[in-house]
């Protein structure tokens, strides 16, 4: 499967010399998925964009510790999860949904661009994503944004691959199950 | 009929103006941080276009008024501190004064016992019996 941002040429070489418009692509490519990302893990507008904004300056001071250039878009949702789990040990209201699940493979479907929703199903699918524990709807926003690979999303999450495939597959056949179920 | 991921971006897109602003502003800072000499270069130009200005020139009274406040106050509380070990010292001189009546008290005091105690060691012999040798027309 490839990601996303595998099938784009990102310009994190130029980037890496200090190219300002580099690093203005990049973050025009990622400011958007970082926030929804953030958005889902904390329920909170204001503190999503300050993650977003921490993850960029970060993501500038440390590109050198970046190894693998193609490793970029996995990298920064890597740093924007921590500050989202700083943020969570700050205000002590870290969920006790993190927990692990059986690591039980999973089914794999159709990727991100497959899962067409129609427009009267909009609503529905919001709702739905919102009310699916966190580690799910973690790695589902994961794939529905970045068609991260297994291994990327337990990299960013720092979880195991077999964790990563069994939230995967609750979380698709949940949200399938609710999308035939849900009365529209 | 939209993906989930174009569904959450128009979900979403509210944030987009402030999103732009925050790329922005890291750039700029990172900009800013990359190039310390234009910043250093900035500074004096402010500087330069201050004092052309009545109004930059009073801030810059003000910032030197201020320094010279801290500066008086930091002469002062260095004072202070100089001063201090001189007490600690006159302190520590008295202690010891005190220390030394109390021990030269002590020593008069083993002194003045001294005698007794000798009394009471037994004398040597030839001490005793002063030497007082015979004419030999005696023996």
């Amino acid at each position: 499967m490839l990601a996303v941002a595998d099938i784009e040429q990102l310009p994190v070489e130029q980037a890496r010399k200090g190219d300002s418009g580099a690093w203005d692509t990049l973050f025009r490519r990622y400011q958007m998925p970082l926030y929804v990302y953030a958005y889902e893990l904390l329920r909170d507008e204001q503190a999503s964009l300050d993650v977003v904004q921490e993850t960029f300056v970060a993501a500038t001071r440390h590109l050198a510790s970046l190894r693998s250039d193609d490793k970029f878009g996995s990298w920064l949702f890597g740093i924007a999860r921590q500050k989202c789990i700083q943020r969570w040990r700050r205000s002590r209201r870290e969920e006790t949904a993190m927990e692990t699940f059986a690591n039980e493979p999973g089914e794999f479907g159709p990727g991100p661009d497959e899962w067409l929703i129609r427009k009267e199903q909009e609503a529905v699918f919001l709702s739905l994503l919102e009310q699916l524990p966190k580690p799910q709807r973690e790695v589902l926003v994961l794939f529905f944004l970045e068609d991260f690979s297994i291994e990327e999303i337990a990299r960013i999450t720092c979880a195991q691959a077999g964790t990563v495939k069994s939230r995967l597959h609750y979380a698709k056949s949940a949200m399938r199950q609710l999308l035939e179920n849900k009365p529209l | 009929m939209k993906t989930p991921r174009e569904l959450l971006f128009e979900h979403h897109k509210n944030a987009q103006p402030d999103l732009d602003q925050i790329r922005r502003d890291v750039l700029k800072k990172a900009a800013g941080e990359a190039d310390p000499l234009r910043n250093q270069f900035w500074d004096l130009t402010w500087l330069l276009s201050s004092l052309r200005s009545p109004v930059g020139r009073f801030q810059i009274a003000g910032l030197a008024a201020a320094w010279v406040l801290i500066l008086a106050l930091n002469v002062t509380t260095d004072h202070d501190r100089a001063n201090a070990p001189t007490n600690a010292r006159v302190g520590s001189g008295r202690t010891v004064s005190v220390a030394w009546r109390e021990y030269r008290r002590q020593l008069s005091e083993a002194l003045e016992s001294q005698p007794a105690v000798a009394a009471a060691k037994p004398e040597q012999r030839s001490l005793l019996l002063p030497f007082n040798p015979k004419p030999m027309s005696n023996v």
